[in-house]
């Protein structure tokens, strides 16, 4: 009973293994690092996604705090799903609000593919810095 | 009397230049791009320098001294090497040299203009950090 | 004639030399990129004994994880989590990771991993994952996922 558990877990497990097998994921993001100065209380970048593998992607964009590992609150991103075809890559704007009385602040912004299943979840996440006009260097 | 007189002053008058001065206009500035070797900064992968020299019969034209003006914070300079090559082409002749941290020159035939294509190339082992670069090359006509 | 022959030759032994010179600037910004492409996603495979599911064990397969880095970047891997089960499953495992190729934990580590990064050209990361219980799994699908971060 014991091993017919055990087989019928192993054929669930192969089943959903091969269901996953051939999918594959890739993304890149640039520039990961960047910072500048705005004179109202929002700051935007324009980043680059990119999909330099030959296979049509769908990869989220995701605003997070700067240790990626919660979401940014007031920042959103122009194009939070993108679509990319093989090779092709896309420009999407974030932008984030600095509230007062900060006058800088650090989000991170990550994108990592939507429909990728198996053990790893890549995500290339980068750092982006605003800062109120006149203040620091 | 007189035209002893006028030579003498023509003479002892400072110099002057001549009437053709050697114009040198740089008409595109380069852009420096990575390229398939990320060891690599190039304006082949950007956009090459072009140069118009005018004015003078026969130049003598030289390249010289290629350099790595700026460069961002962290960047180890002193591994870097910075190297120009062109291409040169003016009526009924051309030049070219390839990639060199030295001086090269060449003479240009007779023609209204010489124009150069310029490009600098930036090699260093470890690969560049993020930021802004500046090189420049020296480019001279006499 | 003469006089105007003779001016001219005056006026151009007087002249001097010409000489022009400038510098020919080149600018370029480099920005730091990371790629990851993840060809082959792993799948884990029961033990004969039934208490492990691991990506190395008969019919697993690891994970293989393609890094490319162009500037100072760094590699985390989030401590591994079963983020899926069947219902009836209770509880009690351990997840674990190791991973060769590009750097290397050559054993199982339930913690999360950092790798320095500097200009990778494209490298590949082998990831093990496994999941141990000794009471066993029920039957149904499990996931077993570490976060791959470049930033």
């Amino acid at each position: 009973m014991q091993l017919k558990a055990h087989m019928c877990a192993l054929l669930f497990v192969a089943a959903a293994g091969a269901a996953t097998a051939g999918a594959a994921g890739a993304q890149s993001l640039s520039p990961m690092h960047n910072s500048g100065v705005t004179p109202s209380d929002i700051k935007g970048f324009r980043l680059s996604v990119g999909n330099p593998y030959p296979r049509r992607m769908t990869f989220l964009v995701l605003p997070m705090e700067p240790g990626f590992k919660t979401a940014a609150a007031d920042a959103a991103v122009d194009f939070p799903q993108l679509t990319l075809a093989p090779n092709s890559s896309r420009q999407v704007i974030v932008t984030f609000r600095i509230e007062p009385p900060r006058t800088e602040r650090t989000i991170g912004v990550c994108v990592e593919p939507r429909d990728l299943r198996g053990t790893v979840l890549p995500r290339v996440c980068g750092t982006y810095t605003g800062r109120l006009i006149g203040v620091g260097g | 009397m007189q035209l002893r007189g006028l030579i003498a002053v023509l003479l002892l008058a400072p110099p002057v230049p001549a009437l053709a001065a050697c114009n040198v206009l740089v008409s595109t500035s380069g852009v420096l791009a990575r390229t398939g070797d990320a060891t690599v900064l190039s304006s082949e992968s950007g956009v090459p320098s072009v140069i118009v020299i005018s004015g003078f019969l026969n130049p003598s034209i030289s390249i010289s001294d290629p350099r790595l003006e700026s460069w961002p914070p962290g960047f180890d300079w002193t591994s870097a090497t910075v190297e120009a090559s062109y291409q040169a082409a003016w009526t009924l002749g051309s030049s070219s040299g390839g990639y060199s941290s030295g001086t090269q020159s060449f003479s240009a035939g007779i023609g209204l203009a010489v124009t150069v294509t310029l490009n600098n190339r930036v090699t260093a082992a470890g690969g560049f950090r993020q930021g802004n670069y500046t090189t420049k090359t020296t480019i001279s006509c006499s | 004639m003469r006089i105007a022959a003779v001016i001219a030759l005056v006026i151009c032994a007087a002249a001097g030399p010409a000489f022009a010179s400038t510098d020919v600037t080149f600018t370029g910004t480099v920005s730091d990129t990371c790629t990851l492409a993840v060809p082959t996603p792993g799948i884990m495979a029961l033990s004969t004994d039934g208490t492990i599911l691991g990506s190395d064990q008969t019919l697993g397969v690891p994970a293989t994880v393609t890094v490319l880095s162009l500037g100072g970047n760094t590699l985390t891997l989030s401590a591994p989590t079963l983020t899926s089960h069947p219902p009836g499953y209770a509880g009690g495992e351990t997840v674990q990771m190791k991973f060769s190729g590009l750097a290397s934990q050559p054993s199982y580590v339930s913690t999360q991993q950092t790798i320095a990064l500097g200009l990778i050209p494209l490298t590949d990361l082998i990831v093990n994952m496994q999941v141990v219980n000794a009471n066993g799994f029920a039957q149904g699908d499990y996931t077993a996922k570490t976060v791959l971060t470049c930033s």
